[in-house]
C-alpha cells in the first residue's frame, strides 16, 4: 500500500451527477446547425461483384440531400492493413457492408430513400470458416492483398486469406512432449460476440470552406480517428479535428470506424453536416465483433505435477477486412500458455480473413480466448490426473523470478495469491451442498494473465487557475471504465486538493493532447502516470513561487488540505491565493505538462516472440464460480462468483469494484447463451432480446477481491490496469464448475442449456426423474 | 401533423407530431429533453424507460399520440425542489453509474419501484431493473443504491437479502 491521501481510496466517481440528471450530452445527444442525417445502404451478398449500382431515383427524391457510392469517396483505411473502403468499390466482401449512403433532411426520409437504390451482384465463391479459409482452394477474400499499404505488426501471406500470423519458440517442445509422464491434447471454441454498449456508434462530421473536416464521435481514440482519416483522406493532421464527446460503453467496438467514412463521404458530397447513427440491427450485423476462435492446446505434464511442455495453435476468425485483427491475433496469442513457468512453448496464431462481418477488440485483445481455451484444459489435466486443480495450479503459476512463454523474467507478480483468494472466498475443498434432486452443484476456478502490449505515448496537460482549481486536458477516453475520476484523484493526490477541484475535459484533437487511443486497460498505467509527471510538473511551479513568498527552500513545502505548508516556519498559503497576488511574474495561470512512454516495450523476435521486456505491463488474475445444473434441462445457473484481481495498488477502490462486478456480469452471459450466430454470412439474432444480454434477473453474488500485493515498479503509485481481465477468466471457471457438478466438458462456448444437456445424455447422466 | 397536450415533468405541453411519431423522439427531438436515452427502439434495452402516468414505459414502443393527456416523468424531472432525488444521491455516492447511458432508465424504473413498495426486498430491486440493461456494471451498485435510496435505507435499515 502506498502512503497517500486520495489515491487508493473510494470517491464518487466525478462523471456521475450530469449522468444521473439527464444533463450529460452524449453523442447521440448532440445537434450542429444544419445538420442533414445519413442512412446506409447494406450488401446482401457475402461475396460479390458490383455489376450495377444506381441511386439515381434515391437522388430524386425530394428530402433527399446527398447519395454516395464507392466512386464519390475513393478512399480506403485500416491501421494494420488499409484494406477496407469507405464505401464498397466493385466487390462486396461480407453481408453488411457498406454499398451506398443517403442524406436527408430528416432519418425518416433517408431511410425511405434506401429503397429507391438499385443494385445487381454477381455471387463470387464466398468462404465461412476458417479452417476452409486456409486451405490452397479456398476463394480469396482478397486477391490483390499484397498491394495494400500495412504496418508493422501484420503478415498478411498473399495469394491465401492469411491476414498475420504470430509464433512464439521457447525451448524445445517435441523434446518436453517426449520427456513428460502424460500427454494431453484438447480443442477449444468460441463464438463471434458483440459489444452490445447500449449507446450506439455515432459521428457527425462536417467540412468547412478551406476543406478541414470536423469529426464528433463516440470514438476511443480521437487521435487514431484523426490519424486514419487524415492518412485516408490525403489530407494533413491540422485539418482534421475530432471532438469526442461522452459516449456510451465502448469495450473495444469503438476502436474501428463503423459511421465515420459514411458520414464524411455524405458531408464531402453536400457540403453539410451529416449525422449517421447504426441502429440495433446495423451494430449486430455491420459493426465489429469479437474474434470467434478455434484453439488446440497439448501439454507435457510429469508424474509431480509439473507442465514440462505446451503447444498452442490458435485460429481468429478475423471477417472480411483485418481492422485490428492482427493486433488482437498478437496480444491474445502472447500469452496462450496461461499465467504458468513452463519451460518449453510453442504457439502458433493466424488471423484469417473469411466473408464475415469483421471482428475486433472486444474487451480483452484475444486474451478471452486463449484463457476458454487454457484453463478449460488445465482443468481436464487435473482432472484426469486426479489432481487438485488449485494445487496444481499453484504449482505451476508464474511468481516473481519466474520466467514466462517470452523468456520474460517476471516481477511484480501475485496470481497466486489471486488463486488462493479464490479458493479460498469460494469454498474450494469444502463439502458440496447438497441441493434438490434432478440439480447437482459444483466449484470451479480458472487463473489468466493479459498484457497490455505498448509500446504507447501518453500525453497530459494541466492548467491551474487563480482559484487553484484545475482544468486536466486528456485525450484517454473516459467510456464508463472511470478514467476521469482516476485522472482527478492523482492530480487532487499530489496538489493536496479535493478531486471536486478537478476538472477533465473531453477529447479534441485541437486542444487535447496526443494519446493515440483507450484500449488493452492502458489508461491507468499510462495516462496515470502522464497526469502525476504534470502534476509534479504543476506542483514544482506552485512551490517555487510560494518558496519565493516565503523565502524558504521548494523542498521543505508541503501539499496538504487545500495549502502549502512550510514546514517549520509555521506558515502556509492557500492553494487558492497561490495566483493573483504576486509582483513579478505572469499569475493568471500555469500550466503543468506531463508525458509517459511504455518505451522500454523490446519488439519481441519474429522469429521466436522471445523478448526482455515484451509488454508494457502484464495483468493476472483468477475467479471461482459456483453453479447448479438442472440435469433435466441442462440450464447451468451460477450462484456466486469470486473475482481476485492483481491491480498493483487500487486508485479508486469503488472504480475497481465497479469494473470487476461489470466484468464479470459481462463475462457470464458470454459464458452462458451469448453469440452472434452466422449463418452463410448471415447474422440470424441481430436484437439484444435474440442475442440476450444478461440481466439483473440473472446475476449472481459477485465477490471482488483487490489484490494489492504486488504493485508494479512502473504503474502510478504500483498502478497496473484492470479493464479487460474482469472478463477473461469466467468462462471457464464456470464451465469447470459445470464439470465439477455433473462430469460433463463442454469444450465451445458458450454452456447454452442445449448443449449441456446433450452432454448430459451422451454421458448417460440420468436426465428424467 | 396531430397536436396533442401532456404533461411533461408537471408543464403542460403542446406538440405537433407525425401520427407514427415515438413518444420517445417526442422527447428527444421536439422537447430537447436528451436524458431519456435511445438504445435500441426495440423495446429491449429498457434505456428510454419514462412514467407515463406513474407507470415505467419503454418510450420507444409508445406513440406519441397514445401518450395525449398523459403525464409523463423523465429523468429530468426526477430532482426536486432543487435537490436530487434521493435515488440520484445514492447512484452517485454507491457507484451505481458507469457510461451512464442505462442510468436515466434505471433510475426511473426504480422510481416507480419505490413509489409503490417503499421498502423493497433485494429481489424486488433486481426484478424492477430487470428490462433496464447495463453493459458496464454488475448491477448490484445499482441495487445497493436503490435500496439506500429506499425508506428501508433512510431509516437506516438493512435489507440487502
Amino acid at each position: 500500500m502506498s502512503n497517500t491521501s486520495v489515491v487508493g481510496t473510494s470517491v464518487p466517481r466525478i462523471d456521475s451527477a450530469g449522468k444521473a440528471t439527464g444533463e450529460t450530452k452524449y453523442v447521440t445527444d448532440i445537434s450542429v446547425p444544419g445538420m442533414v442525417h445519413g442512412k446506409v445502404f447494406r450488401s446482401t451478398e457475402a461475396h460479390a461483384r458490383i455489376v450495377r449500382l444506381d441511386v439515381s431515383d434515391a437522388e430524386r427524391l425530394p428530402g433527399v440531400v446527398a447519395v454516395v457510392t464507392g466512386a464519390d469517396a475513393p478512399y480506403s483505411y485500416g491501421r494494420m492493413v488499409e484494406d477496407e473502403p469507405f464505401l464498397a468499390r466493385e466487390v462486396v466482401r461480407y453481408i453488411g457492408e457498406p454499398v451506398a449512403a443517403v442524406a436527408a433532411v430528416d432519418e425518416e426520409t433517408a431511410e425511405a430513400a434506401l429503397d429507391h437504390i438499385y443494385v445487381e451482384y454477381e455471387p463470387l465463391p464466398a468462404v465461412f470458416d476458417v479452417e476452409e479459409a486456409l486451405s490452397p482452394t479456398a476463394p480469396l477474400v482478397h486477391p490483390q492483398l499484397e498491394s495494400y499499404r500495412k504496418g508493422p505488426i501484420p503478415t498478411p501471406v498473399p495469394g491465401t486469406n492469411m491476414c498475420s500470423s504470430f509464433r512464439i519458440r521457447k525451448g524445445d517442445v517435441d523434446a518436453g512432449f517426449a520427456r513428460s509422464d502424460f500427454v494431453f491434447e484438447h480443442r477449444f471454441a468460441t463464438p463471434p460476440i458483440q459489444h452490445c454498449y447500449i449507446e450506439p456508434c455515432c459521428a457527425i462530421a462536417e467540412y468547412d470552406c478551406t476543406g478541414a473536416l470536423t469529426v464528433w464521435s463516440g470514438t476511443q481514440g480521437a487521435h487514431l480517428l484523426q490519424q486514419l482519416l487524415s492518412a485516408s483522406l490525403g489530407i494533413p493532421l491540422y485539418k482534421v479535428r475530432v471532438i469526442q464527446p461522452p459516449y456510451g460503453g465502448g469495450f473495444g467496438g469503438k476502436v474501428p470506424m463503423h459511421v465515420e467514412p459514411v458520414a464524411v463521404a455524405l458531408a464531402l458530397k453536400c457540403r453539410r453536416p451529416v449525422r449517421v447513427v447504426l441502429n440495433r440491427e446495423e451494430e449486430f450485423a455491420a459493426s465489429t465483433t469479437r474474434h470467434a476462435s478455434v484453439v488446440t492446446i497439448k501439454s507435457g505434464v510429469n508424474r509431480d505435477g509439473r507442465i514440462i511442455a505446451r503447444k498452442v495453435d490458435a485460429v481468429l476468425d478475423t471477417g472480411a477486412y483485418a481492422r485490428i485483427g492482427p493486433l488482437v491475433l498478437r496480444n491474445g496469442s502472447i500469452a496462450a500458455s496461461g499465467p504458468y513457468d513452463i519451460p518449453n512453448v510453442w504457439i502458433d496464431g493466424a488471423c484469417v480473413y473469411t466473408n464475415k462481418v469483421p471482428a475486433g477488440a472486444l474487451r480483452g485483445f484475444g486474451t478471452p480466448q486463449m484463457t476458454w481455451a487454457y484453463e478449460s484444459h488445465t482443468d481436464m489435466i487435473c482432472r484426469e490426473l486426479g489432481l487438485d486443480p488449485v494445487e496444481f495450479r499453484l504449482k505451476n503459476v508464474l511468481r516473481d523470478g519466474g520466467e514466462n512463454a517470452n523468456g520474460e523474467k517476471v516481477r511484480h507478480v501475485a496470481v497466486d495469491r489471486c488463486i488462493e483468494a479464490a479458493a479460498k472466498g469460494i469454498g474450494w475443498g469444502e463439502p458440496k451442498v447438497t441441493t434438490s434432486p434432478g440439480k447437482a452443484r459444483g466449484r470451479g476456478i480458472a487463473a489468466t494473465v493479459k498484457a497490455c502490449a505498448g509500446p504507447a505515448e501518453s500525453l497530459v496537460v494541466l492548467r491551474f487557475n487563480r482559484n487553484g482549481r484545475v482544468r486536466a486536458l486528456v485525450s484517454a477516453s473516459e467510456m464508463g471504465q472511470g478514467l476521469h475520476t482516476v485522472v482527478a484523484q492523482i492530480v487532487a493526490e499530489e496538489l493536496g486538493i479535493h478531486v471536486d477541484d478537478v476538472r477533465v475535459t473531453q477529447p479534441d484533437t485541437d486542444f487535447t493532447p496526443f494519446d493515440e487511443l483507450t484500449t488493452a486497460s492502458k489508461a491507468t498505467f499510462h495516462t496515470g502516470n502522464a497526469t502525476r509527471a504534470a502534476a509534479r510538473d504543476l506542483r514544482h511551479q506552485i512551490a517555487s513561487i510560494v518558496a519565493e513568498r516565503l523565502g524558504v527552500p521548494q523542498e521543505t513545502l508541503r501539499f496538504e488540505g487545500g495549502r502549502v505548508i512550510a514546514e517549520g516556519l509555521g506558515e502556509s498559503v492557500a492553494i487558492t491565493d497561490v495566483l493573483g497576488k504576486g509582483k513579478h511574474r505572469a499569475t493568471n495561470e500555469l500550466v503543468g505538462r506531463g508525458m509517459f512512454a511504455s518505451d522500454y516495450v523490446i519488439p519481441l523476435d519474429r522469429e521466436t516472440g522471445q523478448s526482455e521486456a515484451p509488454v508494457a505491463f502484464w495483468m493476472y488474475a483468477a475467479q471461482s464460480a459456483e453453479v447448479e445444473v438442472d440435469l433435466e434441462t441442462g440450464d447451468v445457473r451460477v450462484l456466486r462468483v469470486v473475482a481476485a484481481h492483481d491491480v498493483g495498488q487500487a486508485i479508486s477502490r469503488l472504480g475497481c469494484e465497479q469494473q470487476i462486478q461489470g466484468g464479470v456480469v459481462f463475462a457470464l452471459g458470454q459464458s452462458l447463451w451469448e453469440q452472434t450466430i452466422v449463418r452463410e454470412g448471415r447474422v440470424v439474432n441481430p436484437t439484444l432480446l435474440d442475442y440476450k444480454v444478461f440481466t439483473s434477473a440473472d446475476t449472481p453474488e459477485i465477490v471482488p477481491v483487490i489484490v494489492e500485493d504486488a504493485p508494479h515498479s512502473l504503474g502510478p503509485y504500483g498502478a497496473k490496469g484492470l479493464g479487460e481481465i474482469v472478463t477473461t477468466p469466467t468462462a471457464a471457471a464456470v464451465a469447470n464448475a459445470v464439470f465439477d457438478a455433473t462430469g460433463v466438458r463442454i469444450t465451445d462456448l458458450p454452456l447454452t442449456p442445449e448443449k449441456v444437456r446433450a452432454a448430459l445424455k451422451a454421458a448417460g447422466t440420468k436426465t428424467t426423474l | 401533423m396531430v397536436t396533442i397536450r401532456l404533461r411533461v415533468n408537471g408543464k403542460a405541453r403542446e406538440v405537433s407530431v407525425r401520427p407514427n411519431e415515438t413518444l420517445l423522439d417526442v422527447l428527444r427531438e421536439r422537447l430537447g429533453l436528451t436524458g431519456t436515452k435511445k438504445g435500441c427502439v426495440l423495446g429491449d434495452c429498457g434505456a428510454c424507460t419514462v412514467l407515463l402516468d406513474g407507470k415505467p414505459v419503454n418510450s420507444c414502443l409508445v406513440l406519441a399520440v397514445d401518450a395525449a393527456h398523459g403525464e409523463v416523468l423523465t429523468v429530468e424531472g426526477l430532482a426536486e425542489n432543487g435537490g436530487l432525488h434521493p435515488l440520484q444521491e445514492a447512484f452517485i455516492r454507491y457507484g451505481a453509474i458507469q457510461c451512464g447511458y442505462c442510468s436515466p432508465g434505471m433510475l426511473l424504473s426504480l422510481k416507480a419501484l419505490l413509489d409503490r413498495e417503499p421498502y423493497p426486498t433485494r429481489e424486488q430491486v433486481m426484478s424492477a431493473i430487470s428490462g433496464n440493461l447495463c453493459r458496464c456494471g454488475g448491477y448490484h451498485k445499482i441495487a445497493d443504491a436503490a435500496q439506500a435510496a429506499s425508506s428501508a435505507g433512510e431509516r437506516g435499515g438493512d435489507d440487502r437479502s
